[in-house]
């Protein structure tokens, strides 16, 4: 199925600016203390890395109470102003109300739209809350697309080693795993893409699903990977956004990401399935060595709902895993903190929860809820391993994790063949 | 007529009797068999029938399967059905073959199980449907207060679990109209007093927090002395 003609707004706005090279896409909702420094960084980036090429800074919000859309508006015509007349005749500015359910696809969907329409060669979007986006990132972001050597352009960020604990437990290394790339923040929000790519993600018929309200990143970074575009990663130096909603739960997390993940798995089967391609995305640009905040974590209270979790939670997880998984999890939860969830349990705990989101052997989000308490056993159990370790030898544990995934991938695809318990 | 007449008579109306009383008997085995043989068919049809179609995996979506466990019940959920279909099978069978031998109060008998009948199966689908809400429900729960670390977790869960089946057991038999008043009475207690022992729960273990709640929001705010600046910084 087609997704839907564009309304007329987006039409009428594509007319209007004909053609640009560049589209910098901002998602956005309440968003009015932040956007302005992403604006007019974005235009910034545009003069610096693209000079006179006609370019486009697009916001593309979901209908803010706060003034968002002036906001940012006030801000593009500010930076725009600096350069001059050339300036302002090369890069325009522009804010829309996206179309379809609320969320960060459905903002990707219009500027996708937009950009297709306009002709651009590269399409960067950048989440409306960073603060430490900088005019380089524009470049790096934008610059491997543009010159036709690459489709996808993945961030690279540097990142506290206790940082991105879904990513780093699940999201990459099942993503290297199964769809190859080893793209090391495959979730990490602000993205390069080509007109090709923009052109299938357009084509998808995916707007009305998951993948529009909170789904985007993972689906953008899986279908570049499993319709074998050529991905890079590119250095960014440190993420920090807005502080996240206190009240979105762990659980909810878990449920929105890795359902995704999960759903992902049946909508490429035919991919991961058939073997998975050796080639690394390459890294591009030098690292940017910049100060990351600090994380606060408290192993004891993880610990001890992991225990709770695993004694309170048995007969569910006897319904996701096989029994002798069950069994190691158990002693390892009883241990009380002597024993850890090492690689190897961890990646037989995802892969049998995989089977059972597949297989439907209770609600999907039940399932997917229910792997809270042992997730925070594998992050306190990687927390303790990793406590006196630097950075890099950290990283080297979660590159480690992701040859794991690898190593058991077999039995996995084995497995799903069958649709029974690994 | 002589009394060797009269008992002649007698003795051949006791045969005619007694031979047609053994040929209703004998054809009523027979319809017995027939209905026993139909019922078997039936559930054996049926229960390859539910297998094929993946009932047993809906009904364990359901929790349908954990439920049957936890009762000691370790048949499949389609053997269930197929069993029960089966049994009504026999039963209709059974009494359809003595409504045609004319066995005295038969037709009333018939007549009684089959209006019965419909309510009996929509009674079963309310315990069913029940059932597998009350599973949902529970594990719904229990999972939501795991992760919220709530140490009552299975107390809760299970509490919400009993609710929903106490729930679903008294529409069945409401709308089997058995014992009405006395049902209703029944889960109007049950219900009260798990609503009351709740009460009690939160009320003595969040004592202290309500108390810390009223102090804030509810009691006067201390009066100011005559001469006492108030501090607004």
């Amino acid at each position: 199925m087609s997704p839907p003609a564009p309304d007329a707004a987006i039409a009428a706005l594509a007319s209007e600016i004909g053609d640009a090279r560049i589209v910098i896409g901002i998602p956005s909702f309440n968003n009015a203390h932040s956007i302005a420094h992403v604006a007019v960084t974005a235009v910034r980036g545009i003069s610096g890395a693209f000079p006179g090429a006609r370019a486009l800074v697009l916001n593309s919000d979901g209908g803010s109470g706060d003034g968002t859309p002036e906001r940012f508006a006030e801000s593009a015509i500010a930076a725009r102003a600096e350069l001059g007349a050339d300036g302002v005749a090369a890069i325009r500015a522009a804010s829309i109300r996206y179309r379809g359910p609320s969320g960060k696809g459905s903002a990707f969907r219009d500027i996708f739209e937009v950009a297709s329409r306009v002709g651009a060669a590269a399409v960067v979007v950048l989440d409306a809350d960073l603060r430490s986006v900088t005019p380089e990132w524009i470049e790096r972001l934008a610059a491997p697309v543009e010159s036709g050597a690459h489709d996808f352009v993945a961030p690279l960020y540097r990142r506290h080693k206790f940082d991105g604990t879904i990513t780093n437990s699940i999201i990459f290394p099942m993503t290297a795993a199964l769809y190859g790339g080893n793209v090391r923040q495959p979730i990490g929000g602000d993205f390069g893409v080509g007109a090709q790519l923009v052109r299938l993600y357009l084509d998808t018929d995916v707007w009305s699903t998951d993948v529009a309200r909170f789904g985007i990143d993972i689906w953008m970074t899986t279908t570049a990977l499993a319709a074998r575009f050529r991905v890079a990663q590119a250095h960014l130096g440190a993420k920090v956004h807005d502080p996240k909603d206190p009240g979105h739960h762990l659980a909810k997390m878990l449920v929105e990401v890795v359902g995704t993940a999960f759903g992902l798995l049946e909508t490429y089967e035919n991919v991961w399935t058939n073997g998975v391609p050796s080639t690394i995305a390459p890294i591009l640009g030098d690292p940017v060595d910049t100060p990351h905040d600090p994380v606060n974590v408290d192993v004891g209270r993880m610990l001890e709902q992991f225990r709770f979790g695993v004694e309170t939670l048995r007969p569910v997880y006897a319904l996701a895993m096989p029994e002798a998984i069950l069994e190691r999890v158990t002693a390892v939860a009883s241990s009380n903190g002597a024993e850890g969830v090492d690689d190897v349990l961890w990646t037989r705990i995802v892969y049998a929860f995989a089977i059972a989101y597949r297989r439907r052997v209770i609600p999907r989000d039940q399932l997917l809820s229910s792997l809270t308490p042992l997730y925070l056993g594998r992050v306190a159990s990687f927390i303790v391993a990793n406590q006196r370790k630097s950075d890099e030898e950290a990283e080297e544990q979660i590159q480690q994790l992701a040859r794991t995934f690898r190593s058991l991938r077999s039995d996995f695809v084995a497995a799903w063949r069958e649709e029974r318990r690994p | 007529m002589s009394n060797d007449t009269a008992f002649a008579e007698w003795l051949r109306e006791f045969g005619h009797r007694l031979g047609t009383i053994a040929v209703d008997l004998l054809s009523f085995v027979a319809i017995l068999v027939a209905a026993l043989v139909a019922g078997w068919l039936v559930r054996f049809a049926l229960s390859r029938m539910l297998r094929a179609v993946g009932f047993d995996g809906l009904a364990a979506r359901g929790g349908a399967d954990t439920t049957l466990r936890r009762a000691g019940l370790t048949r499949t959920p389609s053997d269930y059905v197929a069993r029960f279909i089966g049994w009504l099978t026999v039963f209709a069978v059974a009494l359809a073959g003595a409504l045609s031998l004319r066995i005295p109060g038969t037709a009333t008998i018939l007549a009684n199980a089959l209006a019965f009948v419909p309510a009996l199966l929509t009674a079963v689908l309310i315990v069913i449907v029940g059932v597998m809400l009350a599973e949902f429900a529970y594990r719904g729960v229990l999972i939501t207060a795991v992760n919220a670390g709530w140490r009552g977790a299975r107390l809760v869960s299970g509490v919400t679990r009993l609710l929903v089946l106490a729930l679903s057991i008294a529409m069945a038999l409401d709308h089997l109209a058995v014992a009405r008043s006395v049902v209703v009475a029944t889960f109007s207690i049950v219900l009260g007093g798990v609503m009351l022992a709740l009460a009690l729960a939160f009320g003595l273990g969040g004592r202290d927090i309500a108390r810390e709640y009223l102090k804030r929001y509810v009691a006067p705010p201390p009066e100011t002395r005559p001469g006492t600046e108030i501090d607004n910084q």
